[in-house]
């Protein structure tokens, strides 16, 4: 294959797009957390909530009959029929359309008979399934009959085999779709979705042995999306849920649906449902996780691994998941990934940093002005880490050249190694974007490389691909021409190609928050804003503390503002703010409990830190402004900023620190 | 259905004039005063019709307010359409205004003719930096996409019809909200646009959008003038057919130019299985500048 044509089987990113049968057969990773969260093994009724990208319907369909069943799975244990998992992922444009203010009670109907009709085809594509692996089932169901007769008082009409059904299925949701402009139900079914079902299972159960003990498990994914009504019809069958037929729940973090039902006992966790977070599930595992999906993502494209255990099928059997937490298979999948996306050190991207000959004069003139002597000042330039770290520091107040002395003259006591070492720990990154960001010609690739990818798109599956593929993209030294049989002949993207491709990525991500419903225009207006402030920040000559990349305002989170509290919960569903728990906390007076974080995966976009390390507390009325103010309010904060942090926002090539 | 009979383009400076009768017994408006074409249209239609009757559009009740009336969508049919000639001013509704009044005069069988005012710029975003796409400020956040009771129908499975405007964020919430199938999708650009050059805002505002479903999907484009309704209907016409051939659901998504939402709002009157899309963005105050053009053209209802 040509590196052209791995980036374009690449670049479907979302696998639903890849299957047409709902299956995700050997396009699947199983996790570690597997045998501790097996959606079929679960007895209540589960909330699967995870954030976009996290994989949660992929999980699902992993669980899901469509894959379990798959044509092309060889054997299949007994144990499958255990429990059996029903995935519907509903029409949501449509089911949004079907609003009870236009409809009254018919938007319900309709909603049920879209359920219904869903429902019904995920039973005909489960005995379809089955039948590939046991065909048996077909002449049970026709030699006893249960089913299809069951089948025929549900439907009203004579129905003897699958494509019978599939085919009045059809027909009868183009009925349906006939019937809404202008609405007319005369004569239409009425088929209530959790009897249905209820009453078909039991069928099933009657004519086919190995259903006998079968849990079947519906998963409604998306659940966040559809209507109130529709949401408290659900909740009511979540409620109702048991050994045999239990209903389940997917939605986005950090949304809120209803826990209303139809009647007055409203859902209630842990009695009802227990909210699982998938998210919490990945972030233990998502660097290993992350490159087994990217070296099998490149399988897909048609690639093979010369690591024997590297397969589809390797990964996607939940038996070796115990070989894969060994160390030396989780060495050897890194070591494939780190030879495609090496990562720098600090101190190699120092050591490139320091060959930029106006890095190294500006260092020379500091150091002078400091008064180092010569011998002193060459003993800086061998440790590049410390060089960088001076320039970046030495206008600070604690700066003291005699330590520095001390600690090159190996006459440091233990503690001044320390203090030193902590400097350089905080500082020296820190210099390092500024310095990008204060000087066009100086290009170092701070954000290459697989540890950093990690780093700024956990837990986002479809971030990290983006950033890898995106780096494909940016590596311009690839010979078009050569031919890759095997993973590890693509030789390591430069430190440079990756480093655009996450800038290029980043840039392209923060652009796409406009789009994201219903907030997108002030979701954007944030990323864009908090990330120019930040920007500033970093590009101040004289950087008195670490990056500055967190921000808190000034609000208790009591539920007085409803609208700012929608529009965080919408940039936290979308994963736009990454929040975490107040740790800066100063005093009592304090009333803010919460910080928030650009998500890191923008870092690259504004030319910040994708470390978490110091931050801001605005005002409610700037961050109000930052979220839907004119650009002239912005204009007035933005330079009160740059006042503060004595930074030049010009663009040019004009250095500040150089 | 209702059919475009003809079609009058003149320059605003020359069309505006004292007549001595006046030419409509009502016109259909919304009073926003957005931007100078809305002073504009204001102006002309009070010179022109005898009744000025407000229409505006309530997505959450999903009903029509005609003169602060309340009309569900379901029970339109009871309003009581006054006697006489009929005038929408297309300039100032947006398209679910302008869909059911099409719908309602449709079923009452009448004709009626629609005026729309081309501006003569609409308004840049402030940005800073000289390399980058201009950008234009033409709304604020709205309900984000949904379909237009009582054009409904599934989605899944569908064939997506967009109509590119100016602002690509909108096709890009299509695009993210993950519940449409951008697989199957195909994009109307606007060619003539109103002035020359104005196609290549266009492209480069919805550029970003393109790369994106580009990966997945085998984009078709198609082209029709940007402020012709009879060519948009016959090309909307095409893909419906192609739709219904492979029997999928045609759903619309008009986010360009008027006159193509007015081509969308009418071929969706005129057939069946048309699922209408719309985000409710909200227009922002001066949004666009000026006036050129005045389009008029009649609908003319025939069994």
């Amino acid at each position: 294959m040509k590196v052209i044509d791995i980036i374009n089987k690449l670049s479907t990113a979302r696998l639903e797009f890849q299957t047409s049968n709902g299956s995700v057969l050997n396009n699947f990773v199983v996790p570690f957390f597997i045998d501790k969260f097996d959606l079929r093994n679960i007895s209540h009724s589960i909330a699967l909530a995870g954030s976009r990208g996290s994989g949660k319907s992929t999980y699902i369909q992993y669980f899901s009959h469509s894959t379990r069943f798959d044509r092309n799975v060889t054997t299949i244990s007994e144990e499958e029929f255990t429990c059996i998992l029903l995935y519907w992922k509903p029409d949501i444009a449509y089911c949004q359309g079907l609003k009870s203010n236009w409809l009254g009670d018919d938007a319900l109907r309709f909603f049920s008979i879209h359920a219904a009709l869903s429902l019904l085809q995920e039973l005909s594509s489960l005995i379809n399934n089955i039948s590939y692996h046991f065909p048996e089932i077909i002449t049970c169901l026709k030699d006893n009959g249960i089913f299809w007769t069951r089948v025929a008082k549900v439907t009203n009409s004579t129905i003897n085999d699958i494509n019978e059904l599939n085919s009045w299925i059809m027909d009868y949701k183009y009925e349906i779709s006939t019937r809404l402009n202008p609405v007319n139900l005369d004569g239409i079914l009425s088929i209530e979705p959790k009897q249905m079902l209820a009453y078909l299972t039991d069928a099933l159960r009657l004519d086919y042995d190995k259903f006998s003990d079968t849990t079947f498990k519906v998963f409604i994914d998306e659940f966040e999306l559809l209507n109130i009504e529709q949401q408290q019809v659900v909740n009511t069958y979540r409620k109702e849920s048991n050994k045999l037929l239990n209903w389940n729940v997917a939605y986005k973090l950090n949304s809120k649906p209803t826990n209303e039902t139809t009647c007055d006992q409203w859902l209630q966790s842990p009695d009802d449902y227990v909210e699982e977070n998938l998210d919490n599930y990945i972030e233990g595992y998502f660097k290993i996780y992350a490159a087994e999906i990217f070296i099998l993502t490149l399988q897909n494209a048609g690639l093979t691994c010369k690591v024997p255990q590297l397969t589809p099928g390797f990964l996607g059997d939940r038996k070796n998941i115990e070989a894969r937490k060994e160390k030396s298979y989780q060495d050897k999948v890194i070591s494939v990934i780190e030879n495609i996306l090496p990562t720098p050190s600090i101190k190699s991207l120092s050591e490139i940093c320091i060959t930029n000959n106006s890095v190294k004069n500006k260092l020379l003139t500091i150091l002078k002005s400091l008064n180092f002597s010569k011998e002193i000042s060459e003993l800086i330039f061998l440790d590049t880490s410390l060089a960088l770290t001076i320039l970046g520091t030495y206008k600070q107040k604690s700066f003291e050249s005699e330590l520095i002395i001390k600690y090159l003259n190996n006459n440091s006591t233990k503690s001044e190694i320390k203090t030193i070492k902590d400097k350089i720990n905080t500082f020296e990154f820190n210099t390092l974007l500024s310095l990008n960001l204060q000087n066009a010609f100086i290009q170092v690739p701070l954000y290459a490389g697989f540890e950093r990818f990690i780093t700024m798109t956990t837990p986002n599956i479809r971030h990290f691909k983006e950033l890898c593929l995106s780096s494909l993209k940016q590596s311009d030294d690839f010979d078009s021409n050569i031919e890759y049989l095997n993973i590890e002949d693509i030789k390591p993207i430069t430190f440079i190609g990756m480093h655009k491709g996450s800038i290029t990525s980043s840039t392209s991500l923060v652009k796409e928050v406009i789009s994201y419903p219903p907030h997108g225009n002030k979701l954007s207006h944030m990323v864009n804003r908090i990330g120019e402030l930040f920007r500033i920040s970093q590009k101040a000559s004289y950087q008195s503390e670490p990056e500055r990349d967190i921000f808190t305002f000034t609000y208790d989170y009591s539920g007085a503002d409803k609208e700012l509290e929608d529009f965080l919960n919408s940039a936290l569903s979308w994963r736009v703010l990454v929040e975490d728990e107040s740790r800066r906390i100063k005093d009592d007076k304090q009333i803010t409990s919460k910080e928030f974080q650009l998500n890191p995966v923008y870092a690259p976009k504004f030319g910040i830190s994708y470390r978490k390390k110091r931050g801001i507390t605005l005002t409610m009325e700037q961050f109000k402004v930052i979220v839907s103010g004119s650009s002239e309010s912005f204009d007035i904060i933005r330079k009160q900023y740059q006042q503060k942090w004595k930074s030049d926002d010009s663009e040019g090539t004009q250095g500040i620190l150089l | 259905m209702i059919n475009v009979q003809t079609w009058r383009t003149e320059f605003v400076n020359e069309a505006i004039q004292n007549p001595k009768t006046k030419t409509y017994d009502l016109t259909y408006t919304d009073i926003d005063k957005y931007d100078d074409r809305s002073d504009w249209s204001l102006n002309y239609i009070s010179k022109y019709s005898n009744e000025i009757i407000t229409v505006s559009y309530c997505p959450q009740t999903v009903s029509l307010i005609i003169n602060n009336n309340k009309y569900g969508i379901r029970k339109l049919s009871e309003y009581n359409l006054p006697k006489g000639k009929i005038l929408i001013d297309a300039t100032t509704l947006a398209l679910p205004e302008i869909l059911h009044l099409f719908h309602l005069l449709n079923d009452k069988k009448r004709s009626f003719d629609v005026i729309y005012v081309q501006p003569t710029s609409y308004t840049e975003l402030k940005t800073l930096g000289i390399d980058k796409i201009k950008l234009f400020d033409l709304s604020d956040d709205g309900l984000g996409i949904q379909q237009v009771p009582p054009y409904i129908g599934y989605s899944a499975h569908s064939m997506l019809f967009f109509f590119l405007g100016f602002e690509g964020h909108r096709l890009g919430s299509i695009i993210n909200s993950d519940e449409f199938d951008t697989r199957n999708i195909t994009c109307l650009l606007g060619t003539p646009p109103f002035k020359l050059g104005w196609e290549n805002r266009t492209l480069s505002n919805n550029y970003k959008q393109f790369t994106e479903i580009s990966s997945s999907s085998n984009t078709r484009f198609k082209f029709a003038g940007a402020n012709d309704p009879i060519q948009t209907y016959e090309i909307i016409n095409q893909v419906y057919q192609s739709a219904c051939y492979e029997k999928r659901n045609l759903c619309l998504a008009p986010f360009g130019t008027k006159p193509a939402a007015i081509a969308a709002a009418q071929f969706a009157v005129n057939n069946k299985n048309v699922v209408m899309l719309y985000d409710y963005v909200k227009k922002k105050n001066k949004r666009s500048t000026g006036q050129d053009l005045i389009h008029t053209w009649s609908f003319q209802y025939t069994d």
